[in-house]
C-alpha cells in the first residue's frame, strides 16, 4: 500500500497484518509502482494525492502492464467529488473509498476484491 | 582604588557574566533537547495504543503519565481526522477515560486564547456533546481564531440547536465570524440545519440571508427550491441573490429553471453570469433555455458571453447546434469583436472567442467517433 500519511499507512498495515496478511508500505507511489513490478502483489491499496507519483498514475501504469494488469486496486482517498470517483473507476480501480474512511469497511472491501480476484 | 584594579573589576564582571549567559543557553537547549527526547519516546509508546484504537480493536486499560497524557489529546485528534466507524468511537472513548476531555472542558474558559482553541478544537473533533453550550460560548471570545474556531467545532459536533447561535451572530459588527467558515460549519452539520436556514433565509438579518442561501445550496436542500428561488427573484441583497442563483445551479431542479431564465434578463451583471452558468450545471436543453442563452452568449458582458456559451456546451445536442449557430466567418468574427461602446476587454475576448471555446471544449469531451 501507498500513503504519504504515516498514520494511515501504520492503521492499515495493522488491520491487514491482524487478518493475516503481509504488507508492504510505501510513503510514494514511485516506490510502490517499483515494487508492485518486481513482485506482483495480491492487492494494491493507494492513496491518490502522493508526492513523485500520484495514485491515479500508479493505478494506470500497474493496468498497463500484463503482469499487474488484474491486480485489484484500492484508492484510498480523501478526494469525494464525483469527478474525482469516476476518474478513478476509469483508470481503473476495481473500488473507491474516501477518507476519513471505516478500518472495518476498508477490510469488508479488501476481502471482497481478493474474493472477486481468486487471489 | 586605582584605575587598573577597577579594570580589572570590570572585566571579570563582564567574563563572569558572559559564562554565565552561555551557560544558560547551553542548559535551555540541554533542557529543550531533553523534552524533546521525551516527547519523541512518549509518541512512540503511544503510537501502537492509538493505532489499535482507530482500528477498532479492545484495548487493554493502560496507565498514562502526565507528558503522555497531553501528547495522547494530540494524537487522538489527528487520527479523528482520519477514520470513521468503530475507530472513531473507540478513539474517543480512549481520550474520555485518560481524562483528555474533562481537562479540554475545563479550559474552555482559560485565560491563555491558544488554550481555550485548542480546547474547543478538541472537544469538537472529539464530538464532546456534553460542551456544546461551552463551545457556543465562545462564539463571543474576544480572539477571532478562538471563535473560527468554536465555529468549526459546532459544525463537528452537528447538534443542529447551535445553528440560530451561530447565525446570530454571522455580521456581527465588534466580533464578526468568517462567512466561509461558518457555512461550512453548517453543511458539516448537515440536513437537520435546513429548516432554521429556510427561516433566516425567509427573515433574517442580511448576513445571515447570504450565509443561508449558500449553505442550502451546498446542502443540497432540494425541497428548499421555490424558498430559493423566492430570493433570487426578490431579495433586498444582492448578494443574497448571487448565492440563491448560485444555489439553484447546484440543486438542479426543473422548478428553477425559469427564474434562471428570468435573470438572463436582470440589469445587475452578476445576476446574468451566475444565472448562466447555473442554467449549465442544471443542463436542461429545452428551446427557451437555448434560445435566452444564445442571446445571452451575444450580449456586451464578456463574463455573461463566457459563462453562457460554457453553459450551452453543457446543453448536449440543443446546446452545440446553438454554439455553432454563432460562429460566424472570421471578416465579421472581427468586425464584432469590438463593442459599440469600444471596450478594450471585447478586442481580446468577445462572443466569438467564447463560442470557440466552448466548441473546443465539446469536442474534447466527445468520444473519438461518436457524437456528442
Amino acid at each position: 500500500m501507498a500513503d504519504d500519511d504515516v498514520d494511515i499507512r501504520e492503521l492499515v498495515a495493522f488491520k491487514l497484518e491482524r487478518e493475516g496478511h503481509v504488507v508492504l508500505a510505501f510513503g510514494d507511489g514511485e516506490s510502490a509502482l517499483a515494487e508492485a513490478r518486481s513482485e506482483v502483489p495480491a492487492l494494491v491499496i493507494l492513496d491518490v494525492m502522493m508526492p513523485r507519483m500520484t495514485g491515479i498514475e500508479v493505478c494506470r501504469a500497474l493496468r498497463a502492464e500484463p503482469s499487474t494488469a488484474d491486480v485489484p486496486i484500492l484508492l484510498l482517498t480523501a478526494r469525494a467529488q464525483e469527478s474525482d470517483v469516476e476518474q478513478g473507476f476509469e483508470t481503473g480501480a476495481t473500488d473507491y473509498i474516501v477518507k476519513p474512511f471505516s478500518p472495518r469497511e476498508l477490510m469488508a472491501r479488501v476481502r471482497a476484491a481478493l474474493d472477486r480476484s481468486d487471489r | 582604588m586605582s584605575v587598573e584594579a577597577t579594570l580589572e573589576v570590570a572585566v571579570a564582571v563582564v567574563g563572569i557574566a558572559l559564562v554565565a549567559s552561555l551557560a544558560a543557553m547551553v542548559s535551555a537547549r540541554v533542557v529543550r533537547a531533553i523534552a524533546g527526547r521525551r516527547r519523541s519516546r512518549a509518541t512512540q509508546r503511544l503510537r501502537p495504543l492509538l493505532v489499535a484504537a482507530a482500528a477498532g480493536e479492545p484495548l487493554p486499560h493502560t496507565a498514562l503519565g502526565r507528558i503522555e497524557r497531553r501528547l495522547l489529546i494530540d494524537m487522538a485528534v489527528e487520527y479523528l481526522g482520519k477514520v470513521r466507524g468503530e475507530g472513531s468511537e473507540a478513539l474517543r472513548r480512549l481520550l474520555a477515560e485518560q481524562g483528555g476531555l474533562d481537562s479540554m472542558r475545563g479550559q474552555l474558559t482559560d485565560r491563555s486564547a491558544v488554550h481555550r482553541a485548542h480546547a474547543a478544537l478538541v472537544l469538537g473533533a472529539a464530538g464532546d456533546a456534553a460542551s456544546r453550550t461551552g463551545i457556543e460560548a465562545l462564539l463571543d471570545d474576544a480572539d477571532f481564531e478562538v471563535r473560527a474556531t468554536a465555529v468549526r467545532s459546532l459544525g463537528q459536533l452537528g447538534d443542529p440547536h447551535s445553528v440560530v447561535a451561530v447565525l446570530a451572530r454571522v455580521g456581527h459588527p465588534g466580533r464578526p465570524l468568517a462567512f466561509g467558515t461558518v457555512v461550512m460549519a453548517l453543511v458539516t452539520i448537515g440536513p437537520a440545519c435546513i429548516d432554521d436556514l429556510l427561516g433566516v433565509l425567509g427573515g433574517g438579518r442580511t448576513p445571515g440571508r447570504q450565509v443561508a442561501a449558500e449553505a442550502l445550496g451546498l446542502l443540497d436542500a432540494v425541497g428548499a427550491v421555490d424558498a430559493i428561488a423566492r430570493a433570487a427573484e426578490h431579495d433586498d441583497d444582492a448578494e443574497v441573490r448571487i448565492r440563491s442563483l448560485r444555489a439553484l445551479g447546484r440543486l438542479g431542479s426543473p422548478r428553477a429553471v425559469p427564474v434562471l431564465v428570468r435573470a438572463l434578463d436582470a440589469e445587475v451583471v452578476g445576476f446574468r453570469a451566475v444565472a448562466a452558468r447555473s442554467l449549465g450545471v442544471i443542463g436542461d436543453g429545452a428551446g427557451a433555455v437555448v434560445d435566452a442563452l444564445t442571446r445571452a452568449v451575444a450580449g456586451p458582458e464578456v463574463v455573461v458571453s463566457v459563462n453562457a456559451a460554457q453553459a450551452l456546451a453543457q446543453l448536449g445536442e440543443p446546446g452545440r447546434v446553438a454554439l455553432e449557430s454563432l460562429v460566424r466567418p472570421p471578416d465579421h468574427a472581427s468586425a464584432g469583436v469590438v463593442s459599440p461602446t469600444g471596450d478594450l476587454a471585447r478586442t481580446w475576448v468577445g462572443p466569438d472567442v467564447a463560442v470557440a471555446e466552448a466548441l473546443a471544449r465539446l469536442a474534447l469531451n466527445r468520444p473519438p467517433g461518436g457524437t456528442s
